[in-house]
């Protein structure tokens, strides 16, 4: 089976699972499709910095939501296990159990709470995220491909997207369990699966209206926003082995020593 | 009695991940005392702008004649180039600095910071 780009696949509010087979297409039914998507949707380009209304403020560094997300039995066991660096409870840096603190990727949506640029860029096929945050990228194809089931679950997921209207509506599916949803260390299964609606709600602005649903992590599914505005800035580096390497230069660096009982 | 020993930027440099801004170093608090604010003078000795975080060292004389070098930590070069327009030859060594930061928990000296005064401008917007 393939994915037909008929307008009747557009009408439907959840995505079909289509056999993913791209490389089954001919190189002109490739061309045909990806001009077709191509000539729709809006305009999301450019480099974006997080932008939280003032009421976010609180917590937009670290949760999604003030309230904790409607968790599981099982959800909630493993929450209980976290040792974030932020939240009712917080661990050092040293202590923490947070994979970020790894190095290994936050994961979708935890990337936007990461306070570097994002940058979209729009091809014929895909929309691509960038982040100034270890250089990560989102690839979502909007060439009508349906999911994969030749990938292990990954970090990031994979994310496929389609236009409605001006706004784009991805879905990401394929997760790995390793990330947190957020610093808090609110867990997730394999099962997540991220639905994001993204548009310019002016020139300047984007909003992502986030849906996440698991059903083994989430007694049902739960909804969050980001915002961003746009900057005339260019993505850098920043790299979170850094951090690692920083330590390196401790016998430069002022130690204290924390008295500890015995 | 001595226990653990803890290098202040093996702890501090994890925080810069999530910095948003000088407000809302709530990680900082592991290692610096945020509710206290102190000015250290002195001169320029070191000034690294470089990823996780900008250091500023200087070197305080007392009043008895001793000198320690001072650390300064601030938030990424990315973000202080953005928004105060910091960059690779904002200090340097023999620059007169006041540093106004919170202090190292223990007494270290280190400096979490809030403001930087070169020749008494400062250099940070907020």
């Amino acid at each position: 089976m393939r994915c037909r780009a008929t307008g009747s696949l557009f009408a439907l509010a959840v995505l079909v699972a289509c056999s993913p087979a791209p490389q089954d297409e001919t190189a002109a039914q490739s061309v045909a499709v990806n001009a077709e998507y191509a000539a729709h949707g809006g305009d999301l380009t450019g480099v974006w910095e997080a932008d939280p209304p003032e009421s976010m403020f609180p917590y937009e560094n670290f949760a999604f939501t003030v309230e904790l997300p409607p968790m599981t039995q099982w959800a909630q066991a493993r929450f209980a296990e976290a040792k974030p660096t932020k939240g009712s409870v917080e661990f050092s840096v040293a202590d923490t159990n947070d994979p970020v603190y790894q190095c290994f990727p936050p994961g979708t949506p935890r990337v936007y709470i990461h306070p570097f640029p994002m940058e979209i860029i729009q091809t014929p096929g895909r929309v691509l995220m960038l982040f100034e945050y270890d250089h990560l990228i989102r690839q979502i194809y909007t060439d009508g491909r349906g999911h994969r089931t030749d990938l292990s679950p990954s970090w990031m997921g994979d994310s496929t997207g389609r236009w409605d209207g001006e706004t784009l509506v991805v879905e990401t599916v394929n997760f790995n369990d390793k990330t947190w949803i957020d610093r808090r260390g609110v867990p997730h299964s394999e099962e997540l699966r991220v639905v994001e609606r993204i548009r310019r709600t002016d020139e300047n602005s984007l909003q992502i209206d986030i849906m996440i649903e698991d059903p083994l992590a989430f007694t049902e599914p739960w909804a969050a926003q980001w915002f961003y505005r746009s900057v005339d800035w260019t993505l850098d580096e920043f790299v979170c082995m850094d951090n690692v390497g920083f330590a390196s230069f401790e016998s430069e660096l002022t130690e204290f020593l924390i008295d500890t009982p015995e | 009695m001595r226990g653990k020993v803890v290098a202040i930027f093996s702890v501090a440099a994890g925080i810069l991940l999530f910095s948003v801004g000088s407000s809302a170093h709530h990680g900082a608090s592991v290692v610096y005392d945020l509710n206290q604010k102190v000015t250290m003078t002195g001169t320029v000795t070191d000034y690294q702008f470089v990823n996780p975080h900008v250091l500023i060292f200087f070197e305080v004389t007392a009043e008895d004649g001793t000198a320690v070098v001072w650390s300064a930590g601030l938030t990424s070069p990315n973000r202080l180039a953005r928004s105060d327009g910091w960059n690779r030859e904002m200090l340097k060594p023999g620059d007169q600095v006041s540093i106004l930061g919170s202090p190292a928990r223990g007494g270290a000296a280190s400096l979490w910071v809030q403001q930087v005064f070169l020749d008494g401008t400062p250099l940070l917007g907020s």
